[in-house]
């Protein structure tokens, strides 16, 4: 955790329901796809992030299953 | 669409989570079900009828983003009340600052044919960060009628239902499964694009969460304000509230008795009233000024936002036990009562499910307070409001321990987390009190009910034996139960009668504990009382015994409702009983080398 870096900027989700594994972890939550995911803030617990302008956190395996961040 | 006839009218509240579906069911029924401002607290379907309406029925669904999935227990407990044909029209809750999600449920549930209207919230918060929505073209458009909701704590519930243009018959509608019939996102769009601005972003929420959600700084803090609640509750000013509570009861109880005796009342009426109602009701009634204080701190860091940014700083902590964020959340409200805890696990995965069953009790629910505050207050008055949080502390660190173990054996990872941050609000005077008073109130009225029921049990137990009335309490019918049990506890250190006939009217009610100990004490007051009992040694091995052994009745008929293997249920009561036994017997040899 200590080494990992985040690349963030803002994204544009689609084809979400295509990923049964991402559609699963993201549809329980209702994000849509083609939501507007716009990241606001990164930290070791994860990302913050506005979807839809609600603002949620997404813990760092979700925002990787969402391409929000890389690990380096 | 339509699908049967009803003899009474059911209306749903659906909304997102943390959309104020509770408070607005509170207002319609009267009811005093929990409320928060973070996700989550409602898991289940609740419903009463209408204060004004004995035929309206209101249920209160669980907090859903969407009705396309039935993944999530939420979204399939929406989806399944929707789909039953027994509501006969839904309130929608859409806040203005953030109407997406709440008009695309909305529109979604119109679709599917079910009479709908919106309940709008935060209106005035979206006008002061220059937002706007335009109510009456959304509702022209839509379709919708839309009703403007006020502050909670102002909230007409009769005028709501009356604008909610909802029909007053009461017909029933179902169309089939209503996630078959996806809702076109694009429709939603369009509307907002010609009814809604958004607003600026909270400054003040932004620069919280700046400060707060950094490693560091989140466990400073966190620690901080749990020791500050702790110091509050526990320390010199809850103290001081309690001791003037105790000298309150304590003269009543005089006084009482002197007017019982000048009329001329039996000396048994005397003694049972006095020894046993004022002693057992009275020695739990005088914890009320902490409990209040404690929820009225928790409810504060409920309401203004902060457990949804506790919940996600702890995930990464939780992740190593193999539990997710979400978790936290359960332990939290066990901090309250077992009891909404164990329903709360609901929300969770189903693999994380069992293991929070099984530990949640370890946190330590409101009930056992007395408990530890009357002890800590006779044993160790310098180090209470360390002692006490030490203890709540204590069951934490052993529900993380089973649950590092269990998800080290089953090779689980954690679920993913995902939560919605809501914006910091600083809640109404009158919502935290509230909150605090109805929590004391249920306190108060166990304390009037099961705890008087159970004071009068053991007076009767504890004045009369085999042999009919008797002077020692050493020859009553309690002094035979608890001394069946007593050998298998004295290597614990309080291997006498009273103290396992205490730990058994425990499992009635946790307070119960302290009105047996007070009564079996002579009646003379649980300082008194507690001091003939035990030592400072045995004191502090029973605490850990009360902390760790099996919850009361009420929570354990809960746990048998929501395990799904009921076979579980022995491991978890023959695990606690175990546990318990086997630290509280560490604890006592271990503390004999600090304390005589």
């Amino acid at each position: 955790m200590h080494q990992r870096r985040h690349k963030c900027g803002r994204y544009r989700v689609s084809g979400v329901p295509g990923n049964k594994r991402v559609c699963r972890s993201m549809a329980c939550y209702g994000i849509r796809p083609g939501a507007d995911i716009q990241v606001h803030n990164v930290n070791k617990a994860g990302v913050i992030v506005y979807i839809d302008g609600t603002r949620v956190a997404l813990s760092n395996d979700v925002a990787e299953e969402l391409e929000l961040c890389k690990k380096k | 669409m339509q699908k049967e006839m009803r003899s009474s009218r059911s209306i749903a509240l659906l909304g997102a989570p943390n959309s104020g579906k509770t408070t607005l069911f509170n207002a319609i029924t009267g009811k005093h079900a929990q409320t928060g401002n973070w996700p989550g607290v409602t898991v289940d379907v609740k419903f009463s009828y209408a204060k004004s309406n004995s035929n309206l029925k209101i249920y209160d669904l669980p907090g859903v983003y969407s009705l396309h999935d039935s993944s999530s227990p939420e979204e399939k407990t929406a989806q399944e009340y929707l789909n039953s044909g027994n509501i006969s029209g839904v309130i929608c809750m859409v806040a203005a600052d953030q109407p997406r999600i709440g008009l695309t449920l909305a529109m979604h549930v119109k679709q599917h044919g079910i009479p709908v209207s919106i309940a709008l919230i935060r209106q005035k918060y979206l006008q002061k960060h220059n937002g706007a929505i335009n109510v009456e073209l959304l509702s022209e458009l839509s379709g919708i009628p839309i009703v403007v909701l006020p502050q909670s704590s102002r909230l007409d519930a009769e005028d709501i239902l009356i604008k909610s243009g909802l029909p007053e018959s009461t017909l029933t509608f179902a169309g089939g499964n209503i996630d078959n019939c996806p809702m076109d996102v694009k429709i939603v769009n369009e509307l907002l694009e010609k009814v809604f601005t958004n607003p600026a972003t909270d400054k003040t929420t932004v620069f919280l969460d700046s400060m707060l959600l950094r490693t560091v700084p989140s466990i400073l803090t966190f620690t901080a304000l749990m020791m500050f609640v702790m110091f509050l509750a526990f320390g010199p000013p809850g103290a001081v509230l309690t001791r003037l509570t105790e000298n309150l009861i304590f003269n009543f109880g005089e006084w009482l008795a002197q007017i019982l005796i000048n009329s001329g009342a039996s000396q048994w009426l005397v003694s049972l009233i006095q020894d046993g109602i004022i002693a057992g009701v009275g020695g739990v009634l005088v914890f009320v000024p902490q409990f209040f204080v404690l929820f009225l701190m928790m409810g504060l860091l409920e309401a203004s936002g902060y457990m949804a940014r506790a919940a996600f700083m702890l995930d990464p902590f939780m992740r190593k036990i193999g539990l997710s964020g979400k978790s936290v959340i359960p332990y939290i409200l066990g901090f309250g009562c077992t009891v909404p805890a164990l329903v709360a696990t609901r929300a969770l995965p189903r693999r994380d499910r069992f293991i929070v069953l099984a530990t949640v009790p370890f946190a330590s629910c409101g009930a056992r307070l007395p408990v530890y505050a009357a002890f800590a207050a006779v044993f160790f008055p310098q180090g209470k409001w360390i002692l006490i949080p030490a203890l709540y502390l204590g069951g934490i660190a052993v529900a993380v321990l089973i649950s590092s173990i269990y998800s080290k054996a089953t090779k689980k990872k954690a679920y993913p987390f995902i939560m919605e941050l809501p914006s910091y609000r600083f809640p109404a005077t009158g919502e935290l009190l509230g909150y605090a008073g109805r929590q004391a109130f249920t306190f108060i009225k166990k304390a009037g009910t099961i705890i008087f029921l159970a004071s009068v049990v053991i007076w009767i137990l504890v004045s009369f034996g085999p042999s009919g009335s008797v002077q020692s309490a050493g020859d009553s019918f309690l002094a035979a139960i608890g001394g069946f049990i007593a050998p298998l506890l004295a290597p614990l250190g309080f291997g006498g009668w009273r103290a396992s006939t205490a730990l058994i009217t425990g499992l009635v009610a946790k307070e119960a504990v302290i009105g047996t100990l007070s009564i079996l004490g002579g009646g003379h007051g649980i300082s008194s009382a507690l001091d003939s009992i035990f030592t400072a040694r045995s004191a502090l091995s029973f605490l850990i015994f009360v902390l760790l052994y099996i919850p009361c009745i009420a929570a354990m008929a809960t746990l048998w409702g929501e395990l799904e293997k009921k076979i579980n249920m022995l491991y978890i009561v023959v695990g606690q009983l175990g546990l318990s036994y086997l630290l509280s017997l560490a604890v006592y040899a271990a503390s004999g080398l600090f304390i005589k």
